[in-house]
C-alpha cells in the first residue's frame, strides 16, 4: 500500500468508523437502560441484554482489535489492499450500524424488555452499511487501478529445461484470515451450525494457497494445505508462457475464475504466471515470481520438438 | 525459486535433489525461512516416487540445512548458506577425485594439509 494513502485509509477513515461506534453511546447515554437490549429474537422482540458499557467496549474493541492488526500487517499486502480494506472497513461499518439500532432501540424505554422491535428493515440496514463501508474499502485500495500491460518472459538462458524446476506460490491473506474466523466462529456456536461452517472454513482455506511447480513435462497445479485437488497440465497443450497483470475485479474476484477464453486462479491482485493453452482456455496463476517460471515453460517449450 | 539439477551426475536421483537444493540455497536462489515444494508435489511434478523426495529433504534436515514441521513443509534454517556451499564443493570435489581416480586417503590428507 503507498505510504500516500496509508495515512488516509489506514488512520483517518477507520478513526471515523470507530468515532461512528462510539457516537450513539456518547450522545444518548443517559436515554438508555441499563441493562440495555442487546438481542432481539426472531419475532422483533427484545430476548437477551447487557451492560451498555460492556456492549460498548466489545463492539470498540473487536473493532481497535481488528484496525491494530490491519496497521500492523499493512506493510505486507502487495496486491491485496482493495480486499484487506473491504474487510476492515466492513467491520467498522457493520458494528457501527449495529451500535446505533441497539442504542436508538434502547432510547427512552424504561428497562430493556421494553426496547424498541427490531425487524427485517433495520437487519437490513446493517447489511448494507457494511456493505457500503465494504466498497469504500476496496476503491480506496486502488481496486478499479489500471492493469500494467502483459510482460512477455524470455526464455531462461543457461538452463537445461530437463533439469531444472520452477515452484510458485500464491496465497489470499484475506481468505485465509475470514476462512479461519469462519472455523472459530462455527466452534464458537457449538450448533447443528457448527460442522456446516467448519466445513465451509476448511473449504475456504483449501482455496485459499495455489501452489504451480514447471518441471519434467508439464505444469503441476496444487492447492491449499492438502494438496488437493491437484492436476497438471501437460506441457503438450500450451502453446506460450507470459506474465499479465491481474486486478481481481477485472475477473470478477477472487479464487477460480471464469472468463471468456481464459481461467484464472486469483489468490491476489498483481503479476501471475500466465499460460496460452492450444485447444484449452488459456489460464493464469497469481504467485510470486511468475516471470522466472514463465520463462522456464518457454525453454521447455523451445527444447520440445514441435507437434506433428 | 529455481532448483537446477546437475547435468552427467551419476548419483542417485535424491542425491541430486538434495544437491539442487544446497546449491540453491548457496547461490542466494532461496533465502532463510523460504518453504521449499512440498515433498509430494516435487515427486509428482518430476514422474518420481514421494520416498525419493523424502529421503532427499530428511538428508538435507540431517546436514542441518533445513526444518521439517508438521503442516509447514520443509524451511531453510538460519545460517545454512555457509555449509550448504561447503559441501556443494565437497561434492564438486568427490566426483573430480572419482573421475582421476584418486583415493579417498589421498583426498582426505590433501584436506587435512589445507584445514591444518
Amino acid at each position: 500500500m503507498s505510504i500516500r494513502r496509508s495515512w488516509l485509509a489506514l488512520g483517518l477513515v477507520p478513526a471515523m468508523l470507530a468515532v461512528a461506534i462510539v457516537l450513539p453511546f456518547a450522545l444518548y447515554w443517559g436515554e438508555i437502560p441499563s441493562p440495555m437490549a442487546t438481542h432481539w429474537g426472531f419475532d422483533g422482540a427484545p430476548d437477551g441484554s447487557m451492560n451498555p458499557g460492556l456492549i460498548l467496549v466489545l463492539l470498540a474493541g473487536f473493532f481497535g482489535v481488528v484496525w491494530l492488526g490491519a496497521v500492523r500487517t499493512a506493510g505486507r499486502l502487495s496486491g491485496e489492499a482493495p480486499s484487506f480494506l473491504a474487510v476492515l472497513y466492513g467491520i467498522g461499518g457493520l458494528l457501527a450500524a449495529v451500535g446505533w439500532l441497539s442504542v436508538l432501540a434502547n432510547r427512552g424505554a424504561a428497562d430493556w424488555m421494553r426496547a424498541d422491535t427490531l425487524g427485517a428493515l433495520p437487519v437490513a440496514l446493517v447489511v448494507i452499511a457494511g456493505v457500503v463501508a465494504a466498497m469504500l474499502g476496496w476503491v480506496l485500495g486502488g481496486g478499479s487501478a489500471a492493469t500494467q500491460p502483459s510482460v512477455p518472459a524470455p526464455a531462461l538462458g543457461g538452463v537445461d529445461p530437463q533439469l531444472t524446476i520452477w515452484a510458485g506460490r500464491g496465497s489470499s491473506r484475506i481468505l485465509t484470515i475470514v476462512a479461519g474466523a469462519v472455523i472459530v466462529i462455527g466452534l464458537a456456536t457449538w450448533s447443528i451450525a457448527t460442522l456446516l461452517l467448519v466445513l465451509i472454513g476448511a473449504l475456504m482455506l483449501t482455496f485459499a494457497e495455489v501452489r504451480v511447480i514447471v518441471a519434467g513435462g508439464g505444469v503441476l497445479v496444487s492447492h491449499g494445505w492438502l494438496g488437493f485437488p491437484s492436476w497438471k497440465i501437460p506441457l503438450g497443450e500450451i502453446s506460450a508462457a507470459r506474465v499479465e497483470d491481474v486486478r481481481p475485479m477485472a475477473y470478477g474476484g477472487y479464487g477460480y475464475r471464469v472468463r471468456p477464453g481464459v481461467r484464472a486462479i486469483v489468490m491476489r491482485g498483481g503479476p501471475s504466471l500466465y499460460l496460452e493453452r492450444r485447444d484449452k482456455p488459456d489460464i493464469l496463476f497469481t504467485v510470486d515470481d511468475p516471470i522466472t517460471g514463465a520463462g522456464l515453460v518457454n525453454s521447455m517449450l523451445e527444447a520440445e520438438p514441435l507437434p506433428s | 525459486m529455481l532448483l537446477k539439477l546437475d547435468p552427467g551426475s551419476g548419483r542417485p536421483l535424491y542425491e541430486q535433489i538434495a544437491a539442487a537444493v544446497r546449491r540453491a540455497v548457496a547461490e542466494g536462489e532461496v533465502a532463510t525461512g523460504d518453504r521449499l515444494p512440498a515433498a509430494r508435489e516435487l515427486a509428482q511434478s518430476l514422474d518420481v516416487n514421494m520416498h525419493t523426495v523424502l529421503r532427499a529433504y530428511k538428508g538435507l534436515r540431517e546436514e542441518g540445512l533445513i526444518e521439517l514441521r508438521r503442516g509447514r513443509g520443509a524451511i531453510v534454517r538460519k545460517g545454512a548458506t555457509g555449509p550448504a556451499s561447503v559441501h556443494q564443493m565437497i561434492v564438486a570435489l568427490a566426483d573430480e577425485a572419482k573421475r582421476l581416480g584418486l583415493s579417498t586417503e589421498q583426498v582426505v590428507e590433501m584436506l587435512r594439509k589445507e584445514l591444518g
